[in-house]
């Protein structure tokens, strides 16, 4: 098989991994290649955006009005408590997460070295307009991001930078310029460290050395939640 | 009028948990998601139970939204239709899916009937209408009806692997002339 019919092959696949008509052992081997092919991840969005159209323009259903209230109700902050949400919101994406950890834990293994303490805190990363594919580990007990960079860079004469938005809040707080290389280690200054297990993580595209302003100057090109490991 | 930017925007604002955005982005937006989840799932009550874990994955998951390239509305039709399919395959009994086809076959609008019924200014519709047409059909039922290749192929009557040619000859198709 040449290289090209190989790529059609795959545009193929992720037409028929949309449409759900792969039978579940191949939807499976799928689903494995997706969490770690950024190319088959693009193939895959550009189907889901090619064949939505055939369902935005069903007629629109107004939905009973007790269904807002009841939504509502679920994402509050005291009855919406995460341990009380259903299983399947954890189910949700848990091929990923599982070749993410094991991913994690093999990058940060040989990292962190014996005796050092595993990351209890995650969260990924990926640009997929600049080709980012990064995790963020964090160890509360050393307030330490493990930042692992497995595909990209900062733009030609630009800096990645860094930001961590408090659960809640709408500003973010700058945690530092990426470094160059693909492993660092990011100390989180202690008023923010108590901040970043509940928090959203950011990298935007910045000047050399990073924002002047203390707020992203630059496209902000990926956003994640840190997730409980 | 909710412009795709404001959708955009309370996409974002809800990846950073607010849940004032979250009821701007429901009100805006529910109707349409509930007309997809009722026309893939074909019932009432399991497409309310469909549209709040749709809404409560957006929560969830608004994060994961800028990077996947699509419009606002077409991302949430994707998560929508993605989970009310996830729903129908759950219900489906796989060892009588055969059996089932047959009986679902009358119990649907005709293709024609339903390409009436959807906007004529939509591209994919003119590609789709490029297509032979059954096989159109077959790409809008495993869309729309999360059909198995098994059921499509019982429905047209050929065997399984030509079926699969037929819609992945019709995928190419479609997706040349998309990007014409």
């Amino acid at each position: 098989m040449t290289e090209s019919d190989g790529r059609q092959e795959d545009d193929l696949l992720a037409g028929e991994y949309v449409l759900h008509l792969l039978d579940p052992e191949a939807r499976a081997a799928f689903e494995r290649r997706l969490s770690q092919d950024l190319t088959l991840r693009r193939l895959v969005h550009d189907w889901e955006i090619r064949l939505a159209d055939l369902a935005v323009d069903l007629p629109e259903v107004a939905p009973p009005a007790a269904l807002r209230a009841a939504l509502l109700k679920r994402i509050a902050p005291e009855g919406g408590d995460r341990k009380a949400l259903p299983r399947w919101l954890f189910g949700f994406g848990a091929g990923f997460a599982v070749l993410l950890l094991l991913t994690v834990f093999m990058a940060f293994g040989l990292l962190t070295g014996p005796g050092e303490r595993p990351p209890s805190y995650l969260a990924e990363l990926v640009a997929e307009s600049d080709g980012i594919v990064m995790t963020a580990a964090y160890v509360p007990e050393d307030s330490t991001l493990l930042i692992s960079r497995s595909a990209g860079a900062a733009r030609p004469g630009r800096s990645l930078e860094l930001w961590l938005f408090p659960e809640g809040s709408p500003t973010a707080v700058s945690l530092g310029v990426l470094p160059d290389e693909a492993e660092a280690r990011i100390l989180v200054p202690g008023d923010y460290a108590g901040l970043v297990a509940t928090g959203t993580l950011a990298i935007s595209d910045e000047p050399p050395g990073g924002s002047p302003t203390g707020s992203a100057t630059g496209d902000v090109l990926a956003v994640a939640a840190v997730q409980k490991i | 009028m909710t412009t795709p930017a404001d959708i955009e925007t309370m996409i974002a604002r809800i990846a950073l948990r607010d849940r004032g955005a979250f009821a701007a982005l429901y009100d805006a937006t529910s109707a349409k998601i509930f007309g997809v989840c009722l026309r893939v799932l074909g019932n009432r009550a399991e497409a309310e139970d469909a549209l709040q874990e749709v809404y409560l994955r957006v929560w969830h998951k608004a994060d994961s939204y800028a990077v996947t390239g699509h419009s606002p509305i077409s991302w949430l039709v994707t998560v929508a239709r993605n989970l009310c399919v996830d729903r129908l395959r759950r219900r489906k009994v796989p060892v009588q899916a055969l059996d089932a086809a047959e009986v679902i076959a009358d119990s649907r609008p005709d293709p024609e009937a339903q390409v009436i019924a959807r906007s004529e200014t939509a591209r994919i519709d003119q590609c789709l209408d490029e297509l032979e047409a059954p096989r159109a059909d077959a790409v809008r039922r495993a869309y729309l009806d999360g059909e198995t290749y098994a059921e499509l192929a019982a429905r047209h009557a050929v065997p399984l692997n030509t079926m699969r040619t037929w819609l992945r000859r019709s995928l190419m198709k479609l997706k040349e002339c998309l990007t014409r």
